[in-house]
């Protein structure tokens, strides 16, 4: 038995410019067809048409309008590559499906157990915080209240007692005393 | 017997084409005319297996493939 030539069944017609692709929607899934048809939309308007169960066909009508014969064949069997090239393409993400889904499952898996696992160090590092915010005002308070000059503690007359009085403060002590004795005489005798 | 597919001249601003339904689902073309509406009028018939589009407006028959390669384009990144 004589199969007739792919290259055959490819319809060119170089008065209308166009180009008719029969494909075998039992070889090539219609999937497939939208994928290779796809790659070719920058360089023509494509159709499709026919019966996804018998015959797919697909009409492109190349946006150069000086394409030539050669030029036509050209992109009639450029995108019979694009139909194998997407074929294979499904193949394999179909038998390559299962171990995707488990990496992506795994690495889903791994983000939960972090997150899981970076929970509770994040409130234990909360508390630990809190506990040494505390401390250290407790300490900077401490510090604030030591008092090494002694220039906090407040002025009394006993803290003056062994220290060289001035003259002047001497003669200022002695009018009040001065004014508090005539005050209790007054007072006294009042 | 293969034919072509071409978009009709049927009146002074309009054009008709002939789709399969299967090849083009109808929410896709109109989810795809959505981009559209400023440029042309479209109408959509549907007849058992096929879907008759007819534009309205000043268009070339390019114009009317670009916007069935939009199509196209749009049904496939879905699938």
């Amino acid at each position: 038995m004589i199969r007739p030539n792919i290259k055959d069944k490819i319809k060119i017609d170089e008065e209308e410019k166009s180009i008719i692709i029969p494909i075998n929607p039992k070889i090539f899934a219609l999937e497939v067809v939208y994928s290779a048809a796809y790659m070719f939309l920058d360089k023509a308007y494509i159709l499709i048409d026919g019966d996804p169960e018998e015959e797919i066909f697909v009409q492109m009508i190349p946006k150069n309008e000086n394409c030539n014969l050669k030029e036509l064949k050209k992109m009639a069997l450029e995108f019979e590559n694009e139909l194998i090239n997407y074929s294979v393409y499904a193949i394999q993400a179909a038998r390559t499906s299962t171990i995707r889904n488990a990496i992506v499952q795994r690495a889903l898996g791994v983000v939960k157990e972090f997150e899981e696992v970076s929970e509770i160090p994040e409130k234990e590092f909360k508390e630990e915080r809190m506990i040494h915010e505390e401390t250290e005002a407790s300490e900077s308070l401490d510090e604030a209240l030591e008092d090494p000059l002694g220039i906090a503690k407040p002025w009394s007359p006993e803290k003056m007692e062994g220290l060289e009085i001035p003259e002047e403060v001497k003669e200022i002590f002695k009018s009040i005393k001065e004014i508090d004795g005539e005050k209790h005489e007054s007072e006294e005798s009042g | 017997m293969v034919k072509n597919m071409k978009v009709k001249k049927v009146g002074n601003n309009e054009w008709i084409i002939e789709l399969k339904k299967v090849f083009y689902p109808k929410e896709y073309i109109e989810g795809a005319y959505q981009e559209f509406l400023d440029n042309f009028d479209l109408k959509i018939e549907e007849r058992e297996e096929k879907i008759i589009l007819k534009f309205f407006g000043n268009l070339s028959e390019n114009d009317i493939y670009e916007f069935l390669n939009y199509v196209l384009a749009k049904i496939k990144e879905v699938i």
